[in-house]
């Protein structure tokens, strides 16, 4: 781009004003550095899964190797107390997550804690065990929001479950969701991958039908599983394609809200237009995670050479105010080399601390650069 | 990077958004080819919408969706409500203030 074509705009009001709102935004990125105060908490109960899915982005397992070292559900109790004694539970959101967090039969226990704390408590769930006796447990204990993942239409995600009749189950569940609306929010997470980016729309339609709410859709990502020889990352023409669907849902459709997750910073073109707010990543500024063996660390997604303490040695809190400074002010260090003087930075921090130290370092990591927008 | 220059990135940026909020009724986008900096050179005419709100001013208190955003891989949605005109509320908290301290999303 010359600097003559941007001269026009430069003189609007309207660039004048959004200029102002960047910075704004900009600063108030700061200061919620500086205060870092706790939004949301993961817990991540366990690394046991029922599947074991060609795109899965995290650590988990088939098998018990690691029942052994995952916390006892009055531990995590315990530090929920702790925590609502310092920060107003009823501002933070508490996120149970796995492996497949329905494989432990005692979250109820530590949901229902959660709960009577003032805490809004949830899941994100495979929905393979979200039978009719496991959900009225979970009503009854008090969950507030809960995140089921479906990849596709059937035939892409049983492919990607690598389990024949999972569609089906899933598709049953969400129903008994729609029918019994006991939460306060419920969405469909979609792992847009190499195999499903072609059926998007009939995918949504789909979804509009059983009486979803809400669809949020993440780019594959290089985490875990999902590294270049998966055959799943998106090339950046479907990358594009994919912020287009985004953008259009969105203008389009009322029958369902349709969202980019908030994975990458797409730059000018797309921010604003495939989600609410702005890019950012509030990985241990408003966001802490405790891991299935006690390991406290951002966000779950980020790598586990990011962990800032565990549990065995000192309390969530202790960790939290503490450390973290990585997260906090270190960011440019953790992140790829070519981030360090780029003029994104400011609005960008390497696209969120989930792509520092990515599975495959042969894969580009500069959402920029992979859809060919990247400019300085 | 040095508040000058900053502010200068930011405004290039802006223009950008601006411009790319001209494009005629998303066709660019359902194209895929949403390429604002090949629109610069369009005008920015009274009427123009931009297709989204502006970054909050303060993300603690985003003004369109005054919750936290979900991280990334799995997480629940919050369940704080979203304030968008053009989808109907879901269901108010059943208690409590939204969060003090809301990411963006």
């Amino acid at each position: 781009m010359s600097e003559e074509t941007e001269q026009p705009a430069l003189s609007a009001p309207e660039v004048r004003d959004y200029a102002g709102a960047l910075e704004s935004f900009l600063a108030a990125k700061e200061s919620a550095r500086a205060r870092h105060d706790l939004a949301y908490l993961f817990w991540e109960c366990t690394l046991r899964c029922n599947l074991e899915c060609r795109h899965c982005g995290s650590d988990c397992r088939r098998d018990a190797s690691t029942k052994a070292v995952e916390l006892p559900a009055d531990r995590v109790c315990r530090e929920l107390s702790a925590i609502a004694r310092r920060y107003d539970p009823r501002g933070v959101t508490f996120a149970i997550i796995g492996g497949e967090p329905l494989i432990r039969r005692d979250i109820e226990t530590v949901g229902a804690h959660a709960a009577a704390l003032g805490y809004a408590w949830g899941v994100t769930t495979n929905a393979m065990l979200l039978k009719p006796a496991r959900l009225a447990s979970l009503k009854a204990a008090g969950l507030r929001t809960i995140s089921v993942s479906l990849d596709g239409l059937e035939k892409q995600h049983d492919a990607l479950r690598r389990r024949a009749g999972a569609f089906r189950t899933v598709s049953a569940a969400i129903r008994r969701l729609v029918d019994d609306p006991f939460y306060q929010r419920f969405d469909v997470i979609c792992c847009v991958n190499a195999l499903n980016i072609d059926s998007l729309e009939p995918f949504t339609d789909y979804l509009a039908a059983l009486g979803v709410p809400q669809a949020r859709f993440t780019p594959v990502f290089s985490r875990g599983r999902a590294d270049a020889n998966s055959g799943l990352m998106l090339t950046g023409a479907q990358l594009r394609r994919l912020l287009a669907f985004v953008a259009n849902q969105r203008r389009a459709r009322r029958d369902i809200e349709v969202t980019l997750s908030e994975e990458g910073y797409w730059g000018p073109n797309w921010e604003c237009k495939v989600r609410d707010g702005f890019h950012y990543c509030g990985s241990g500024v408003g966001v802490g995670s405790i891991l299935h063996d006690g390991a406290v660390t951002g966000c779950p997604s980020v790598s586990r050479r990011f962990v800032e303490g565990n549990l065995s040695e000192a309390s969530f809190l202790d960790i939290w105010e503490r450390r973290f400074s990585r997260f906090r002010q270190g960011r440019r260090g953790l992140a790829a080399a070519a981030c360090g003087a780029c003029r994104h930075w400011d609005l960008c921090e390497g696209g969120g601390c989930h792509l520092f130290d990515p599975a495959d370092a042969a894969i580009e990591t500069c959402s920029l650069k992979r859809i060919g927008e990247y400019w300085e | 990077m040095a508040d000058e220059s900053r502010r200068k990135f930011l405004m290039r940026y802006a223009a950008m958004v601006v411009a790319a909020a001209t494009a005629p009724n998303g066709a660019r986008a359902a194209e895929g080819e949403g390429n604002a900096s090949r629109d610069l050179a369009n005008n920015v005419g009274p009427g123009y919408v931009l297709y989204g709100p502006p970054p909050s001013p303060d993300p603690t208190l985003h003004p369109w969706r005054p919750r936290p955003p979900a991280p990334v891989y799995g997480p629940p949605p919050s369940p704080y409500p979203t304030v968008d005109p053009t989808r109907p509320p879901p269901p108010a908290p059943v208690y409590g203030p939204p969060p003090r301290d809301p990411l963006d999303k």
